[in-house]
């Protein structure tokens, strides 16, 4: 039945009326807009709903049923109220002071997601993400606003519902992160700037992660299931010579060595990757049991299969959230537990560096190569396996069997006590524990297996390994929080006390399966090590808000760990900024475009106690292994009976080793324009490190070492980051928004010796494969980290580098390692994130890339693999060549030229993803999105190698990145 | 797509210019073999900044097709002895005493797989000096050689000029006085020593002086006579032959006996070789026999050496050096 | 908080009031000086090394000390595209050469590694120690030979450190400020003389030859490590003084009539497939101990390393016709062959001459192809009577022990001093030489001169680290004697005088400004 509906729509916090407001009539293009005195007429079918909808303003529908209906819009201050997570604590995302970004969960990246931090890779500026390759469930390296240190660590510390990871590889485990299921994750929190971190005092020079796991809430029982099945495919192939090419060169440079061809026409590659088919599922149960006590439980399956043959991770979770309250909230008590099962199967990866180097022209296998389980074999006259030879790729996987078992068990008891008599005051206790146990499972090399030519002499090997970790922490703190609103303040304290033991121990050990003469099978000895070390904390917080325009916040951590003589052992760490929210100031409030302007003002001292050992600081004692004795002959008796001595050694140490401090200096700029509708952030940093934790040489004679990790130099971090995030379009049934991030990141070492000197080169670094001990970067005074130290190459008059030919760069006549020079860094200095989201009715779809610009690679595929000489050694053997020899024409290994130095900026399409919402088709209480996304969908990039995007900045043996298509369906019910 | 790509183009490079030594540089005698000529010549500019190492070398022609190198330096000049000088125009196989042009340039090596850059040549009149060094002589006339003093198989060398005569002497069986001989001053029998030798095993010691002749049980010898002390002692060692299809056969009579030259110290022979492959052995049998590699090395195994081309050949074998020549004379 | 003193719960660490409580583990920790010349860390063949930043079979001693003492000689050539090695072959180096800096770094590491055991033991030594007084003679010697190793590579510029300096911070001070000078000289003659019993201090004396075990220094190898000194004295303190030729001969004699002699025929065994020579470089050369004065010893299943004797001889084979298990190795790595200047030195007859030629050209005409030079075959991991070693040739972990110091090098330095001295070789020093030459089967020459005698030394001692120090010796190094590759010409060519000394490594001028560098780098 028709009517017609008239009436004002006006500003909820103002009364003004609001002109140009959608009216619309939901499901049909029926509509209208308010004119400038907010009035509105439209006529109507009774019981069809109005939408009034206006770019800033939250939408609101009515049903039509009367004919006025008079509107009052409120605005859409997007994010502000969001709670954040921060260190010891939570605050309101307009109180904040210091550089936090957080990625929730509905923003995280999609598709086929193994391992925790893809979920964020590009969505944070600032943060670079580089996977260590395709391998599933594979590790990464995080680095935030670039690395602050040298030889220490550089990864940033990662705090799981309030549990620290200590840092350090696990064996075993591609990847420590995946303790957590991607899907448990409720929100990552970076927290980058000194302000932020400081209280995380000697662990956060490199930043800090926070990740919090989804938590029950409301009433009643809700179960989501999320599954999907991907395909990966090898996105890419490295350019060698296919058999035929490889005979026509062959013949061509080395006539002589023809005969060692063989009839076949092989593509490694081919044979030792393939089309890999995976499977997630997750399962979570949440709710409140006996109204008081909100849960939630969630078991997840991933089966991950890598595109390298045999390749996987078979991982279990089963984590649990239970929050419940007790005395009117007065207490909160969160107890947490995740446990993570992992079987990996890690192939042999050694397989994709073969499958480059292998003769394609030999077959995979044959019957004269019988005593190599079949597999074609480079041998010596005598029949026995040429040990420096090129493996059979196909060998290499089938004769090998390296799997491990990974169980890991986070747990902690959160209570949060709210006292009665003075409710500002508040107690929270957190105890928790990590541990983990990680072995093979098993590893061995297959009788037979002529890759390995010790084990092949005697039947094969096997190795046993296992690593513990038991980890504990105890943390209290008390906060004292309170409104005067006499002088329109309010502020909060916060005191606490923590204690950390990090434990762990690893045996390690290998046997043939054939005896020697002495009946004895041992490759490698059993070796067990152990290490522990203690961290005990004291911190505290002050926020201090005046008329909810300025704030001040002071941190303050006193760090104690056993790794530092008594002299040494406490590290201050201190932090203050500053903020103000210029959006409050009068000239500014009454802006219409203008919604939010804030300026953060941050200065703050963090430490590095990462340095790999636990016991640096004093003088040890180690025994050698059996392996590693002193024989003495007994001749005094003529019996020469052998007579070995276990040995022990003096080990180095400098016993004022200390703390790697950071000093942050960080001006930062929110802003919101259009209720906020365009948003983002502007960060300006400076950092400096000094004591830089560094391995250097010591003066030879002065200790028992000829390098230690010591604290000298320092090096500086500056830069830039700014984000956008937009709502492009919004309407009734569509919109679309747009977030970006640049950051911009200049590192300088500023000093390496204790003593200034000009001549003083730096600390080589980069070994890359080919020759032994070659190293391609150094890290030196005025350059980049890492940075590239190569000679430079002299090139034709038609652009072909001449072989051998390079600058004379110091002048003197002479070419040698003194015409080595820095040439090019291997950190990116700009790196881009995009992502954006449509959705249009129950359709979504959504892209995410990233670029990183001014990165070079050296490129040790081509440098190793692009020189004819390489084809053939000796007549003893062939070797595959990379395509690049066609653009070089090198004979010989040129390892150290600079032409290897390549650019390596590249854009990639990370993720694109399409879904659809089939809600509306089901009953109502069922929810049900299906989708389907590409992971790695292209790159664009100059660089010639299998992938720009390389950790450290050499490209060697990568395993290389899968594309991957996905369907997914999430259920919510 | 590096702006900051370094080339070389030798079109825009600047070659050397000799200045020294001037016109007359290379003109000597033998009394001047130790003096010094220096050469010397501007820097070769490539046009971008690479080490340059400098090739000094000489020929008989103008365009270099041959030629043997000076000096290799990476300085701009080189300080050579005449003698220097003088041993480059005897391996460009000059005749000693005939006057004669050659050329002079300097190659400006940059690295192997671009072009040297040379400089302009130079043109000189020299006249080399004959080169090999006069060792004093005794000579060792008897029956294996006719009785022949002066001849070439019968020659001992006092290589350090100390009136001590070494060298190594095949002394043949023959019908009458086999195994004698004596010792005369020169090419004749002017001055001459006999004397008694006692054995030894293999070996004979004794003095130098009475009249009678040595004699000794043929075989071959390293002599070694000291006419300050007037001592003479002879040890056995090994005699060299040539054989193979390319000069007679593989027959254990086959062998084509070479002489020891004192004066260069090594075993030569003259002789027509047919196309086929030869090698060395000693005292006539197998066993420590040795062949050659294309480089002129002597060596333990490997293929026998080939004469591809029939014809008369000189065959040099040196033991000190391990080296050998085989070369066609005619 | 007292949790945070921590001592090492690990059970092979712990600090040195707690390990060092027994004569037993005294002789564990200099047993670590004595494997520091045989492995390069704790674990054996890698892993937890001594030194760092290095690859670390590269770091080992006798690797370190054969690329000095070998490759830029006459003796020996790599071919590997491993960082500037080549250039060590070239005799080419610039001060940041990373081979001759780790070998720098190793040497001063073992006298590091000997002040500790001195320091330690004068702390916690118990008089009822009676075998520390002897270990701790033991120590000094070890300091000496690596002292005496850094002084003929480095000169008199080295960091010098005794027991007596501290550990941590400190910046050593050179043994002297004269690149040739006395200082480090006569510090290293004071301590032989202790420990052979001819100081002031006889309390810390090395036993009597025939009254240790093989590879356990004795008296004669302290008598060596002086006669070396001694008849290097003019290099290494710049000046000559016949004083110290008439020392040197004084201590050749100790040796020569210490009771050693050399390993002959009459040593042969009945199924002997190597000839007496050979003995003493083969897995059971620890038999040849009559003449082998003191060695460094390995064994396959106890003592590990990519550096020593399997450096020695996986490097040495390569080419297709060479079969690693023929030497008793698994794995031929293909890096040092010899060049010509070697091989033609010697006769024919020389049984000495142990190449192997079969695909190998002598003519050296590319540093990286390993056919190029012939392989040389002096050592193998293999018995007198062609049994395998410990590992049974299926591995690289040899039992050659390394020869340190052979009677043989005694007489050759005897006739050496008799030439420098007197002009002309003694009847009893020749007498020596044939003893050499009758198991050469090779025949002495009737005027034996210098420059015969470094021919000899070369036919006899190559590939055993006595070249470089010879040449230097002989004056022969960079000027007047040139050989494959040196000066990076293919037929070789004289080289600066710079070379005659190596460069102080560019990291310790810059870790320890009191050093200086040597002069031309
Ligand atoms: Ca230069
Ligand atoms: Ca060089």
């Amino acid at each position: 039945q028709q009517m017609t509906v008239s009436g004002t729509v006006t500003d909820a916090a103002d009364g003004m009326p609001l002109p140009g407001v959608t009216v619309a009539v939901k499901g049909t293009t029926t509509g209208t807009i308010t004119t400038p005195d907010g009035n509105y007429t439209l006529s109507v079918e009774n019981g069809q709903t109005l939408v009034f909808s206006f770019i800033g303003y939250k939408s609101q529908e009515v049903v039509a049923t009367n004919t006025t209906i008079n509107i009052a819009l409120e605005e859409d201050v997007i994010g502000m109220e969001e709670v954040v997570v921060i260190g010891y604590g939570t605050t309101k995302k307009k109180d904040l002071t210091g550089s936090i970004q957080t990625v929730n969960a509905d923003d995280f990246n999609q598709g086929a997601i193994a391992s925790p931090q893809q979920l964020i890779n590009g969505k944070v500026a600032g943060v670079q993400i580089t996977d260590g390759g395709g391998a599933p469930g594979e590790g990464a390296t995080i680095r935030i606003r670039g690395g602050s240190s040298l030889t220490a660590s550089n990864d940033p510390l990662i705090i799981i519902d309030g549990v620290p990871l200590d840092g350090g590889d696990v064996g075993g485990m591609r990847n420590p992160l995946n303790v957590v299921n991607p899907n448990d994750i409720e929100t990552f929190t970076v927290l980058k700037d000194a302000s932020a971190t400081a209280i995380y005092g000697s662990r956060a020079s490199n930043g800090v992660i926070l990740i919090t796991t989804k938590k029950g809430s409301g009433a009643g029982m809700k179960i989501d299931y999320a599954g999907n099945v991907s395909v990966a495919t090898k996105a890419n192939e490295l350019d060698i010579l296919s058999a035929n090419q490889y005979r026509e060169v062959l013949t061509d440079k080395f006539p002589d060595n023809v005969g060692l061809m063989g009839d076949a026409n092989t593509d490694w590659q081919k044979e030792v990757y393939r089309t890999a088919v995976s499977t997630d599922h997750n399962l979570a149960m949440s709710g409140m049991i006996a109204d008081k006590m909100p849960y939630r439980a969630s078991v997840g399956y991933n089966l991950a299969n890598g595109i390298l043959d045999e390749s996987s991770m078979e991982r279990t979770t089963a984590s649990i959230n239970v929050n419940p309250t007790f005395f009117d909230d007065h207490l909160r008590v969160n107890l947490s537990a995740k446990g993570m099962f992992v079987n990996n199967n890690f192939s042999n990866t050694g397989a994709v560096g073969a499958a480059i180097s292998m003769d394609p022209t030999q077959m995979i296998t044959g019957d004269m190569y019988e005593p190599y389980g079949g597999y074609f074999t480079w041998t010596r006259g005598d029949g026995t396996p040429n040990g420096n030879a090129p493996d059979n790729p196909r060998a290499l996987i089938d004769q090998r069997v390296d799997k491990s078992k990974v169980n890991r068990f986070i747990g902690n008891a959160q209570f949060d006590y709210k006292f009665h008599f003075l409710p500002e005051l508040r107690a929270n206790l957190n105890i928790g524990m990590d541990m983990l146990e990680s072995q093979d499972d098993p590893k061995e090399v297959m009788a037979g297996a002529a890759w390995d030519t010790d084990a092949y002499l005697r039947g094969g090997s096997y190795e046993k390994y296992k690593l513990k970790k038991e980890n504990k922490l105890l943390d209290f703190y008390l906060q004292y929080t309170k409104n005067l609103d006499a002088i329109d303040s309010r502020f909060d304290v916060m005191g606490g006390y923590s204690w950390q033991h990090f434990w762990t121990e690893n045996t390690s050990g290998s046997w043939f399966n054939l005896p020697n003469e002495d009946d004895d099978f041992v490759r490698d000895p059993e070796n067990l090590t152990r290490n522990e070390n203690y961290l005990v904390s004291f911190f505290g917080r002050l926020n201090y808000v005046l008329s909810d325009k300025y704030y001040l916040t002071f941190t303050l951590r006193n760090d104690g760990s056993s790794r530092f003589s008594e002299d040494n052992r406490w590290g201050l760490f201190p932090s203050v900024a500053l903020a103000w929210n210029m959006k409050e100031e009068s000239f500014l409030e009454a802006s219409d475009v203008l919604s939010t302007l804030k300026m953060k003002l941050g200065y703050g001292v963090t430490g590095q106690q990462n340095i790999g050992s636990d016991y640096g600081y004093f003088g040890t004692y180690k025994s050698g292994q059996p392996t590693a004795q002193y024989v003495y002959y007994n001749n005094v008796t003529g019996s020469y009976d052998r007579v070995p001595l276990t040995t022990i050694r003096p080990n180095g140490y400098d016993e004022n080793l200390k703390w790697e401090e950071t000093t942050t200096y960080n001006v930062g700029l929110d802003y919101g324009f259009l209720n906020n509708r365009i948003s983002g952030t502007l960060d300006v940093y400076l950092r400096e490190t000094k004591d830089l934790l560094n391995q250097i040489p010591v003066p030879a004679g002065a200790n028992l070492t000829n390098e230690l990790v010591t604290n000298v130099g320092s090096l500086e971090n500056k830069g830039f980051e700014l984000s956008v995030n937009a709502i492009a379009l919004e309407g009734s049934d569509y919109s679309w928004s747009i977030g970006a991030n640049v950051a911009y990141n200049e590192n300088e070492i500023t000093k390496l010796t204790r003593v200034e000197d000009p001549n003083y080169l730096g600390v080589q670094t980069g070994g890359i494969s080919g020759g032994t001990g070659n190293m391609v970067q150094i890290h030196q005074v005025g350059q980049p980290a890492n940075s590239f130290f190569v000679y430079k190459q002299i090139y034709d008059t038609n652009g072909m580098p001449i072989e051998g030919l390079y600058e004379d760069v110091n002048g003197d006549g002479q070419f040698n390692e003194s015409d080595l020079r820095v040439y090019k860094q291997s950190a990116p200095k700009v790196m881009l994130g995009l992502n954006t989201n449509f959705n249009y009715k129950n359709w979504d779809f959504s892209m995410a890339g990233r670029a990183n610009l001014g990165q070079y690679v050296y490129n040790n595929m081509a440098s190793d693999g692009g020189f004819y000489n390489r084809m053939q050694i000796s007549g003893e053997y062939l070797n595959n060549l990379n395509k690049d020899v066609f653009n070089t024409g090198f004979n010989t290994a040129q390892y150290l030229s600079d032409y290897y130095v390549q650019n390596a900026s590249f854009f990639r399409m990370d993720n694109i993803t399409l879904g659809y919402d089939m809600s509306d088709l089901l009953n109502n209480n069922m929810k049900m999105r299906v989708y389907t996304s590409v992971n790695n969908v292209f790159v664009i990039t100059d660089y010639e190698g299998i992938d720009p995007e390389v950790s450290g900045g050499i490209d060697n043996n990568i395993y290389p990145r899968p594309r991957t298509f996905l369907l997914g369906v999430n259920v919510t019910f | 797509s590096e702006d900051d790509k370094l080339t070389y183009n030798p079109e825009l490079a600047t070659e050397s210019n000799i200045s020294l030594p001037g016109a007359d540089g290379l003109v000597f005698t033998k009394d001047d073999a130790d003096e010094l000529i220096t050469f010397e010549w501007s820097a070769t500019d490539p046009g971008v900044s690479v080490q340059v190492d400098y090739v000094v070398e000489l020929s008989t022609t103008n365009v270099f097709d041959v030629v043997t190198t000076l000096a290799e330096t990476s300085e701009t000049s080189v300080d050579i002895k005449v003698s220097g000088v003088n041993n480059a125009l005897i391996a460009l196989e000059l005749d000693p005493g005939v006057e004669t042009q050659v050329y002079l340039r300097v190659l400006a090596k940059i690295n192997e797989n671009v072009e040297d850059i040379s400089s302009a040549f130079k043109e000189y009149t020299t006249t080399p000096y004959e080169t090999i060094i006069d060792y004093p002589m005794i000579y060792v006339p008897g029956a294996y050689q006719g009785w022949s003093p002066g001849a070439e198989n019968g020659r001992l060398y006092s290589y350090n000029f100390d009136n001590v005569y070494e060298g190594i002497i095949r002394i043949t069986e023959t019908a009458e006085n086999n195994g004698e001989f004596k010792l005369t001053e020169g090419p004749s029998w002017d001055v001459n020593w006999g004397g008694t030798l006692t054995a030894d095993g293999d070996n004979y010691t004794g003095t130098v002086g009475g009249g009678d002749n040595f004699k000794v049980t043929p075989g071959t010898y390293m002599f070694r006579v000291d006419l300050d002390a007037n001592t003479i002692t002879l040890t056995k060692t090994d005699y060299w032959g040539i054989i193979g299809e390319a000069i007679g056969g593989w027959g254990d009579a086959d062998d084509v006996i070479m002489h020891y030259n004192g004066q260069r110290m090594y075993w030569e022979a003259t002789a027509d070789f047919v196309a086929g492959g030869w090698k060395f052995r000693k005292n006539s049998s197998w066993g420590g026999d040795l062949t050659g590699d294309s480089n002129g090395n002597l060596v333990g195994s490997g293929d026998n050496i080939s004469c591809d081309t029939p014809g008369k050949y000189h065959v040099t074998f040196d033991l000190n050096n391990m080296t050998y020549t085989f070369e066609i004379v005619e | 908080t007292s949790d945070l003193d921590v001592t090492p719960i690990d059970p092979n660490l712990a600090t040195a009031d707690k390990v060092l409580d027994s004569e037993e583990a005294f002789a564990q920790v200099l047993a670590k000086i004595y494997a520091g010349f045989a492995v390069s860390g704790q674990q054996g063949p890698a892993g937890d090394p001594d030194l760092v930043g290095f690859d670390e079979g590269h770091s080992q001693y006798w690797r370190g000390y054969f690329v000095c003492q070998e490759l830029p000689t006459d003796e020996a050539v790599n071919g590997w595209a491993d960082g500037d090695l080549p250039d060590v072959s070239q005799v080419d180096w610039g001060a940041n050469n990373g081979f001759i800096r780790q070998f720098y770094y190793r040497a001063i590491y073992q006298v590091s590694l000997a002040n500790e055991f001195i320091r330690q033991a004068n702390r916690l030594g118990k008089p009822e120690y009676s075998n520390l007084p002897q270990y701790m003679a033991e120590a000094r010697f070890l300091r000496a030979l690596s002292y005496w190793h850094a002084l003929d590579l480095f000169g008199n510029g080295v960091p010098f450190v005794t027991e007596n300096s501290a550990i941590g911070s400190v910046l050593p001070l050179p043994a002297g400020e004269n690149p040739r000078g006395p200082e480090l000289f006569d510090y290293i003659e004071s301590e032989l003389l202790a420990i052979v019993g001819e100081g002031e201090d006889k309390s810390q004396v090395l036993a009597d030859v025939g009254q240790t075990y093989g590879g356990q220094a004795n008296k004669a190898a302290a008598w060596m490590v002086l006669a070396k000194l001694y008849l290097n004295h003019n290099i290494y303190r710049g000046e000559l003084d016949n004083a110290y030729y008439t020392k040197a001969r004084t201590y050749i004699n100790k040796v020569t009539s210490a009771g050693y002699s050399l390993i002959t025929d009459a040593d042969a065994v009945a199924d002997a497939v190597y000839s007496p020579y050979e003995y003493l470089f083969l897995a059971d050369n620890y038999k040849a101990d009559n003449e082998i004065i003191y060695s460094i010893n390995s064994n396959g299943d106890d003592t590990r390393t990519y550096g020593g004797m399997t450096y020695v001889v996986a490097a040495s084979i390569g080419g297709d016709e060479m079969k690693p298990n023929d030497y008793g190795m698994a794995n031929g790595w293909g890096g040092n062959r010899t060049t010509k200047a070697l091989v033609n030195k010697f006769s024919v007859d020389d049984n000495r001459a142990l190449w192997f030629t079969t695909g190998q050209q002598l003519e050296i005409e590319q540093q990286d192809q390993f056919t190029h030079g012939y392989a040389v075959v002096k050592y193998k991991n293999r018995t007198r009577s062609g049994g395998y070693g410990s590992n049974e040739g299926k591995s690289d972990w040899t039992d050659i022990n390394i020869p340190v110091f052979r009677l043989a090098d005694a007489y050759l330095m005897a006739a050496e001093v008799d030439l420098r001295l007197d002009g002309a070789v003694s009847g009893a020093s020749r007498a020596f030489l044939q003893e050499i030459a009758d198991r050469a089967e090779t025949t002495l020459p009737g005027t034996i001169d210098l420059d015969w005698i470094l021919d000899e030394r070369a036919r006899e001692l190559y590939w055993e680290c006595h070249r470089r120090s010879d040449l230097v010796r002989f004056g022969k190094f960079t000027k007047g004697y040139n050989w494959p590759l040196k000066g990076d010409a293919l037929q070789g060519k004289d080289v600066d005088d710079k070379y005659n000394l190596m460069p102080i490594p560019f990291t310790d001028i810059t870790a320890n400004p009191n050093l200086n560098q040597n002069p031309g780098y």
